[in-house]
């Protein structure tokens, strides 16, 4: 492919799955600003490949696959700070855009609150298929899983966040 | 829970980069764009491998004009390094060819040229060959120095000492040719080796008679008093050098014939006694010798001679074997002259029983019984 056509074709991409990817990395990582730099990280990646010629037979499924990759290596650096440390001593914006109304602010928040406290197995399901809008079969590719197990999956993180909701229901 | 489902789908409507960190992103992603274009992977072509010249060429169409011209520089100066040094290479052989002791190349023509096409010589044969024409190219350098002007007197020694060593390399030749007792080629080399040094005494001694004439031909080119004397100083040194010339290719030449001549003796006298004609060498050509093995102890061999004008005779030649020495008996069993009158069958069957009745009594035959 021609140089230009193919720098064409990434800003193209960029523009339509910006939003896409960093909102999967901001439900993933609970944190803006690195969700920014892995959403950047990420496009970086993906031109790395396209650079070198390569196919891409869905780019929306190898975005997210990367995505997940580098939210996977991001889990595994050691978590210096807590998140409820670094809202409350700095002021740290968890990625609301401040330009909403405050309800959608509470619904996100609480959103957030409850994905916080599912293991990440569970979380990442739901915030690909709920979030993110991925089908179960792109999922079970990126993933590398069968679509039984994505089905499964999904099924018992949403058993596991009614519960929570429940739970925290209770608290209240 | 599909309220659950429903605020997560309503929140994350939200989350999304403002516009400012998208054009921030995506600068950034510009950056690193630019930085790392596209290119197509491929492996370190190797200098050595054609197929590797093509990808080369292939990646150079793509990626511009600078690249077109790397690659094809790339491809020339591969291709004018081993043009060049081909020619370079023949061309220094070739002009080895001519040289002589002293000058530049002569190390090449010697060390790289002969050990080139000496490699070709196989057989012990060819190498005896090889060997001769490396004498002959030794004596047409130590030729070419005897009539050159001004050459050093060390040059032309180390000339007699080559033509020294290569005569003695065939001279070891031979040698081994006589140790493996494989005569032809032993006379062979032998005949020929004092073929070349033959040829070349003659014509470098036709070249000393013609330098010793006042004629020489710096003499005649020259009209000046000055340049008349020098020449004839030039061609008393020629002369000079040209008479040591000859006397020691007289030398060489001498030495060869002797040997020749030392071999053709012992194979004939080799070749003499395989055949029982031990009565000498002048005599061998004479007559015609025939091996009739009858005992292992005893051998039997006849020869025809003419013993007087009229009358033709069998001489029979009887060796007989003993484990310490041989002993050899003659006799002579004269045979009657041809005549049509005479019964041929009759005749040799009187000759066989008086062959046979001598080896039977052991007895020098009785000529009277044998009439």
């Amino acid at each position: 492919m021609n140089p230009n056509a193919l720098e064409q074709e990434f800003n193209k991409i960029y523009e339509q799955f910006a939003d896409a990817i960093f909102r999967h990395c901001v439900f993933r990582v609970s944190d803006r600003e690195k969700a920014k730099d892995l959403t950047q990280l990420a496009f970086v990646r993906l031109w790395d490949y396209m650079s070198q010629d390569k196919e891409i037979d869905n780019t929306r499924a190898f975005l997210y696959r990367i995505a997940n990759n580098l939210i996977i290596d991001e889990y595994r650096k050691k978590k210096e700070i807590s998140l409820d440390q670094m809202r409350d001593e700095e002021g740290f914006d968890i990625g609301f855009d401040t330009m909403h109304s405050i309800e959608s602010r509470d619904e996100y928040e609480h959103a957030q609150a409850l994905l916080e406290q599912l293991p990440d197995k569970y979380r990442e399901a739901l915030v690909m298929r709920h979030i993110d809008g991925l089908s179960v079969k792109d999922m079970a590719s990126i993933l590398h899983e069968s679509e039984n197990v994505i089905s499964v999956r999904i099924h018992r993180a949403i058993e596991k966040l009614k519960t929570l909701s429940q739970n925290n229901g209770k608290h209240n | 829970m599909e309220n659950i489902i429903k605020q997560l789908k309503n929140g994350s409507k939200h989350a999304r980069l403002s516009a400012s960190e998208k054009a921030e992103i995506k600068s950034a992603l510009f950056r690193h764009v630019k930085a790392n274009p596209v290119s197509i992977p491929r492996a370190i072509p190797s200098p050595f491998n054609i197929k590797s010249h093509f990808i080369f060429a292939r990646t150079s169409r793509e990626s511009g004009l600078s690249r077109t011209l790397l690659a094809s520089r790339n491809k020339k100066s591969i291709s004018v390094l081993v043009l060049g040094g081909l020619l370079m290479g023949s061309s220094v052989s070739f002009a080895a060819e001519n040289t002589v002791p002293g000058d530049t190349l002569f190390p090449i023509k010697i060390h790289v040229n002969e050990t080139v096409r000496g490699a070709v010589a196989v057989t012990q044969k060819e190498k005896a060959e090889w060997e001769i024409r490396l004498v002959e190219r030794r004596l047409e350098e130590f030729e070419k120095l005897a009539v050159t002007q001004n050459v050093p007197v060390e040059v032309r020694q180390i000339a007699e000492q080559n033509l020294e060593h290569y005569a003695e390399r065939v001279k070891n030749r031979i040698a081994k040719f006589e140790n493996d007792e494989d005569s032809e080629d032993a006379l062979g080399t032998a005949s020929s080796f004092s073929d070349v040094l033959n040829d070349h005494e003659r014509s470098i001694s036709e070249l000393e008679d013609k330098d010793g004439d006042d004629d020489s031909i710096g003499v005649i080119s020259t009209s000046t008093h000055r340049i008349t004397t020098l020449a004839d100083d030039t061609s008393r040194v020629d002369n000079k050098s040209i008479r040591d010339a000859v006397e020691k290719i007289r030398e060489v030449r001498g030495d060869a014939e002797r040997k020749h001549k030392d071999l053709k003796k012992k194979y004939h006298r080799e070749d003499v006694k395989e055949n029982g004609a031990a009565s000498g060498d002048e005599d061998f050509n004479d007559t015609v010798p025939r091996y009739i093995p009858q005992d292992k102890s005893i051998n039997h061999s006849s020869t025809i001679t003419k013993t007087s004008d009229d009358e033709v005779g069998i001489e029979v030649r009887e060796k007989t074997r003993n484990d310490e020495n041989r002993i050899e008996e003659v006799r002579s069993v004269p045979v009657p002259p041809y005549s049509p009158t005479h019964d041929i069958p009759t005749e040799i069957e009187s000759i066989k029983s008086a062959i046979n009745s001598g080896n039977d009594d052991d007895e020098s035959p009785n000529e009277e019984e044998l009439d």
